[in-house]
């Protein structure tokens, strides 16, 4: 089905223009013009996508794959969004709730804009389409994922994992080839050991949200917009959960609310994992050999060292002490081995500690009755609460635009490598 | 429990689709047979596939706490996700609902490529919302306009008021036709298996699901109506709501959660000025088909949809209503049955001052007089509410044990496997 949709426009239109496609030494891009009318500063003129030229077959420069993360710059920007090219039907439907979603969510960070589509045309179906992918960094949610849909876990053939799908620019700062390298070639291998296939993405997507958009709440489209560019090839795609369960279902950019709104009319997305909670992810995980020393979960880029995690951040932190409440921390030794009082302080004070985590961790403590790693991470929330409430006010104060300078020059702005390139 | 293979039975310009349900421990009546059935052009779309017996089913399992044994053909993406199912409404209501595990004979996917579009139609303001923005002037894409209405007998309509269905259906019918909707009746005894555990207010969505599940080779897309939206939704969420209703989706059928996005007010300024929703909506709780016009006009529900209507000035284009609100001063009726439940009033405080804030003190009165009655009414003891029973109060239609049956449908299917009725019949 073809067919061509005009609504009323409004005077102040984001394009997504259609995408083109380009070879670069051994890589294949697809990439497309995000074109504001009201231009924001150091944003991007492209999106981009980047594979490894060997899955040339499997890709598919459609409009699919730009259409939510353009959508969620056209809400921030206020502007609303035109998308060229081939579209879905299906996605130009889940489209609209997924907007309203997120207006419903942050009605100020995402304003609700209108959408026009320029082609709606359904993905075609084949029988190529064979790919059951997971999304994988390497983390917790990413593991628990892969195992959970190993053979010997997963009874229905269909449901079975053949490919794990790592993207570079999302966790991982773009400008950081040498860890993302150097972690692809590990996790390759580990996927290889297991029968299956590790495929390597790379996407400047991050660049739009840098200091604007909470990454939070972005995080999801531009993962999501990788798969939809694998249309020929992938029928479904694994998405790990961040949620410790279903009893926070906070907004994120990633959620069992609205990743299936992106499905296409041959690719599945599932958000996986929201059912368990962290702590019982990783008790699966200690027994799973695979998973000894590779474990990474590190927020500090900066001092990633390929799989050895800084042990210092809150992401660190939190897998840390459960691994501690555990008993298998020993298992890890890309972990710093030992959890200081000093520790649990720095997490409350000088990390993003994240509250609703912490206190499933205490509560571990409490119930395997180590009760003064509960003592100590109860005490890690407070300061936590004390530094949030504090941050607060002086944030109260500032500007959208003079948070938005701040964090530019505190923060080191990560790079477009490609640039101009594509 | 054993879902058994279903079969399909046509006869006398009707055909069913059955299977027998078989439980171990539950006590208290449970249907011998459950079954869906419509008239005749429509019998070809029923598929003897056990996913519409299995989403109700597993509900039951729950409850029951009973392990599934499924026979016969289940799709293997509903089979994949009804373990999420499973865990979202055990999470929800632990006390209530147990995780259990299913066997599964044959995990196997529909042969067919269905084409039409459907959704379950009783003519209250959801479904009239869902239906308005998937007409083709609404919704541009041809995939998402809808062909087919469901108007289901055996949920809010029992078996025995088939003339309040007919009276409905008639006159549905006619306003569908103009807009060339196909209006499918549907019949089934499918609440059957929970009532009497679980409350239907609450767990309809499985139950509504499987009649548009049942039709697995007609819809390749079917549009669940939203009771609540994204503001209740946060507060609490049962068994029908967008994080759940897709799961029960198969690889030929899409279900989509639909209209939670926007208020009931909010849905109602849209239909308002709609020929076909100012003909036929009816909202009432009262089934009283024998006054002039459907609805009522003093129930909590009638209320709660004629004040809205009543303030952006549309009324009297509304010829459902009995006795609609005339002046302001009529909203203090309200209050005399007046519901806390859902907490759907807050939302109205907002709209009434967007659109009539001349009514708000009125509605501020009903309100409170409401929730004083509504106190005594929810805590009235027990001896006092048994007294009252005799006079109609604390009656509800649906009591009996066996309210979702229907003796004439059992029969044939008995008679179609020739045997003798079980003890619980």
């Amino acid at each position: 089905m073809s067919q061509s949709i005009s609504l009323k426009h409004s005077l102040i239109d984001m394009i997504v223009h259609v995408p083109t496609l380009t070879k670069r030494t051994g890589k294949i891009c697809i990439s497309s013009r995000i074109e504001l009318e009201k231009p924001l500063p150091h944003l991007p003129e492209t999106l981009w996508y980047c594979f490894d030229e060997v899955h040339e077959d499997w890709l598919s420069p459609r409009s699919d794959g730009f259409a939510a993360t353009g959508l969620l710059i056209a809400m921030y920007a206020s502007e609303d969004l035109t998308i060229r090219g081939s579209f879905s039907p299906k996605l130009a439907y889940g489209l609209y709730d997924y907007r309203d979603v997120f207006h419903a969510w942050k009605p100020n960070l995402f304003k609700r804009v209108e959408i026009h589509f320029d082609q709606l045309k359904a993905v075609p179906q084949d029988n190529d389409q064979t790919g059951v992918a997971t999304v994988f960094s390497g983390g917790v949610d990413s593991f628990y994922t892969l195992w959970s849909h190993l053979p010997q876990n997963q009874d229905i053939p269909e449901a079975r994992v053949t490919h794990g799908l790592f993207v570079h620019g999302l966790d991982l700062r773009l400008d950081d080839e040498t860890n993302f390298r150097a972690a692809a070639q590990t996790y390759a291998g580990l996927f290889n050991n297991l029968g299956l296939e590790l495929i390597l993405a790379s996407t400047n997507a991050y660049l739009f949200s840098e200091f604007r958009i909470d990454w939070i709440y972005f995080h999801g489209a531009p993962m999501i917009g990788a798969a939809l560019l694998m249309s020929p090839f992938l029928r479904r795609l694994y998405i790990p959960s961040g949620f410790p369960s279903y009893t926070k279902l906070v907004p994120l950019g990633l959620s069992p609310l609205t990743d299936h709104l992106l499905n296409t009319e041959t690719l599945d997305f599932i958000h996986h994992g929201a059912a368990t909670s962290r702590p019982d992810k990783l008790a699966v995980l200690v027994d799973w050999p695979v998973t000894y020393h590779h474990l990474r979960v590190c927020a500090d880029k900066e001092r990633l060292d390929i799989l050895r995690n800084c042990s210092s951040c809150h992401k660190c932190y939190r897998t840390m002490t459960i691994l501690a409440i555990l008993d298998s921390l020993q298992k890890y030794n890309n972990f710093s081995q030992k959890l200081t009082i000093r520790d649990y302080i720095r997490w409350g004070l000088f990390t993003h500690l994240n509250v609703r985590h912490a206190r499933d961790i205490r509560d571990k403590a409490m119930e395997t009755r180590k009760y003064k790693m509960a003592f100590l991470i109860q005490v890690a929330i407070i300061l936590r609460r004390i530094k949030q409430f504090t941050l607060r006010f002086f944030k109260g104060m500032l500007s959208e635009e003079q948070l938005y300078r701040i964090k530019r020059h505190v923060y080191k702005p990560d790079s477009d490598v490609l640039g101009g390139d594509v | 429990m054993i879902i058994h293979q279903p079969g399909i039975i046509r006869q006398n310009g009707y055909s069913i689709l059955w299977t027998k349900i078989e439980i171990e421990k539950g006590t208290g009546f449970f249907p011998e047979y459950v079954w869906y059935r419509v008239p005749e052009p429509y019998g070809a779309y029923f598929t003897t596939q056990n996913d519409a017996f299995l989403v109700p089913g597993i509900v039951c399992g729950m409850v029951l706490g009973e392990e599934l044994e499924v026979r016969g053909n289940v799709s293997p993406k509903l089979a994949y996700h009804l373990e999420e199912y499973q865990h979202i409404l055990n999470f929800r209501f632990p006390d209530l609902l147990q995780r259990v595990n299913v066997d599964y004979e044959r995990l196997a996917p529909l042969a067919v490529k269905p084409k039409a579009v459907g959704t379950t139609f009783s003519g209250g303001v959801d479904s009239l919302f869902t239906l308005w923005n998937h007409l083709p002037q609404n919704q541009p894409d041809p995939d998402y306009q809808v062909t087919h209405g469901l108007f289901i007998k055996g949920f809010d309509i029992l078996h025995t008021a088939e003339r309040n269905y007919r009276l409905l259906y008639d006159q549905y019918v006619l306003w569908a036709d103009k807009i060339g909707l196909a209006l499918i009746p549907i019949e089934t005894n499918i609440v059957g298996i929970t009532h009497k555990r679980l409350p239907l207010s609450y767990f309809h969505g499985p139950h509504i699901l499987s009649c548009g599940i049942s039709l697995g080779g007609l819809f390749q897309r079917f549009f669940m109506p939203s009771s609540w939206d994204y503001y209740c939704l946060r507060k609490k969420a049962y068994s029908s709501d967008p994080l759940v209703d897709p799961l029960l989706s198969t690889e030929t059928l899409d279900i989509i959660h639909h209209g939670a996005t926007h208020r009931r007010g909010e849905k109602i300024e849209m239909i308002a000025d709609w020929e076909l929703a100012q003909n036929i909506l009816w909202v009432c709780q009262e089934h009283k088909f024998e006054i002039a016009g459907w609805n009522c006009s003093r129930c909590d529900k009638c209320f709660r949809t004629m004040i809205p209507i009543f303030v952006l000035g549309k009324l009297d284009k509304f010829k459902t209503f009995a006795k609609p609100i005339k002046s302001n001063y009529e909203g203090l009726r309200w209050a005399r049955k007046f519901s806390l439940r859902h907490d759907f009033f807050t939302e109205m405080f907002p709209f009434i001052k967007k659109h009539k804030s001349d009514f708000l003190p009125w509605l501020r009165g009903a309100v409170f007089l409401g929730i004083i009655r509504n106190f005594l009414v929810t805590n009235m003891p027990g001896f006092a509410r048994k007294w009252l029973r005799r006079f109609g109060y604390y009656v509800t239609r649906n009591e009996a044990p066996d309210a979702y049956e229907m003796a004439e449908i059992t029969q044939i299917i008995r008679d179609w496997n020739d045997t003798p009725p079980t003890r619980n019949t």
